[in-house]
């Protein structure tokens, strides 16, 4: 009956494992979603004020008198492009933010599910070797019980042989001792009687 | 003693009736004795009793001495396997009396000990029939 038994404890507790390791990767999925709106939020933000920097920058190229036309473009191009490397940069900072956190939250998974794969494994290796050593247990008993019943079929066999020999021979008996006197002649029994006599006589018994 | 011609128990008995019957009878066996032996016994049987009351004065006291005197006498019973001629039955008998040195048989058949005899005298029992021979072979 526990032999019975191990294989549904050991499946009932990897569906538990495996149902605690998908409720926490949900809840890390979802803390990914709310992580990635912040950043997206705080890009959103950092360009903003990029672009407003840059709109303002712009705006005082143009109303600076001592520019030249050429000076004002040149000095635009490379505020632009420096913005533009900033938004890069914010962007790269952020996406780098984001790896680190999805290559974290993987790594623990991973840990997580070692950890439990490992737990597991041992448990199993545990109830295996109980299940060995049961159903080792069983088969020595099984096998003694046929050994037992194997040695009282042959003790029956024996016994009822026995009995049908005896049986056998109580019948020749009865058929021996009955056809017997009839093939005696009365001499002979005579005789028997006779030799039967000094027999008792040597024995002692008239004394 | 008992006498030569009385082998088996039956005769015995035979006789101690007979020798009631005198003891019982109305003759005066002081002065009738030889026409009252004459009258009940054989010969064989009418010379044992006058040689044994040849002992005694008195007839009537001499047939009273016999009469206790057969009534005690030792029986050795034997079985047989099959019934045994008159003169088989008294070659048995002599052949027991020369081993007892007095006494008679009483002989009872039984055919289921296949041969042989089963003895028994004074209190002891020794079967030596076929089938228990038989039987211990086995």
């Amino acid at each position: 009956m526990i032999t019975n038994t191990l294989p549904f404890i050991i499946t009932f507790l990897n569906i538990g494992i495996t149902l605690i390791l998908i409720w926490y990767w949900y809840n890390l999925s979802k803390k990914e979603e709310i992580l990635n709106k912040f950043l997206e939020k705080k890009e959103k933000k950092a360009i903003k004020v990029l672009e407003d920097a840059e709109k303002r920058a712009i705006k005082k190229i143009e109303n600076a008198e001592l520019f030249t036309k050429e000076i004002k473009k040149e000095a635009k191009e490379v505020i632009k492009k420096a913005l533009e490397n900033l938004k890069n940069l914010n962007q790269k900072h952020y996406e780098q933010i984001l790896k680190e956190y999805k290559s974290n939250q993987k790594d623990v998974l991973q840990k997580l599910k070692n950890q439990n794969l490992q737990v597991i494994s041992n448990f199993a290796n545990t109830l295996n070797k109980d299940t060995v050593q049961i159903k080792k247990d069983a088969l020595k008993s099984v096998s003694e019980a046929i050994k037992k019943s194997q040695k009282e079929i042959e003790e029956y066999k024996q016994r009822v042989k026995e009995e049908f020999k005896q049986e056998l021979f109580a019948r020749i008996d009865q058929i021996v001792l009955k056809v017997l006197p009839k093939n005696i002649s009365p001499e002979e029994h005579q005789q028997i009687v006779e030799d039967a006599l000094e027999e008792a006589k040597s024995l002692g018994f008239f004394k | 003693m008992v006498p030569y011609f009385i082998n088996t128990k039956e005769e015995l008995e035979n006789l101690i009736q007979k020798l009631e019957k005198l003891q019982k009878s109305q003759y005066d066996l002081k002065n009738n004795w030889e026409q009252a032996l004459n009258e009940i016994f054989t010969q064989q049987e009418k010379e044992y009793i006058k040689t044994y009351s040849k002992n005694y004065k008195d007839n009537t006291n001499a047939v009273t001495k016999l009469i206790n005197y057969l009534q005690k006498a030792r029986v050795v019973n034997i079985t047989l396997a099959w019934q045994p001629t008159i003169k088989q039955q008294l070659k048995i008998a002599q052949k027991i009396k020369s081993l007892i040195k007095e006494g008679v048989i009483n002989i009872y058949y039984n055919p289921d000990i296949a041969g042989g005899i089963v003895l028994e005298y004074k209190g002891k029992y020794l079967d030596l029939s076929l089938k228990n021979k038989y039987e211990a072979k086995l």
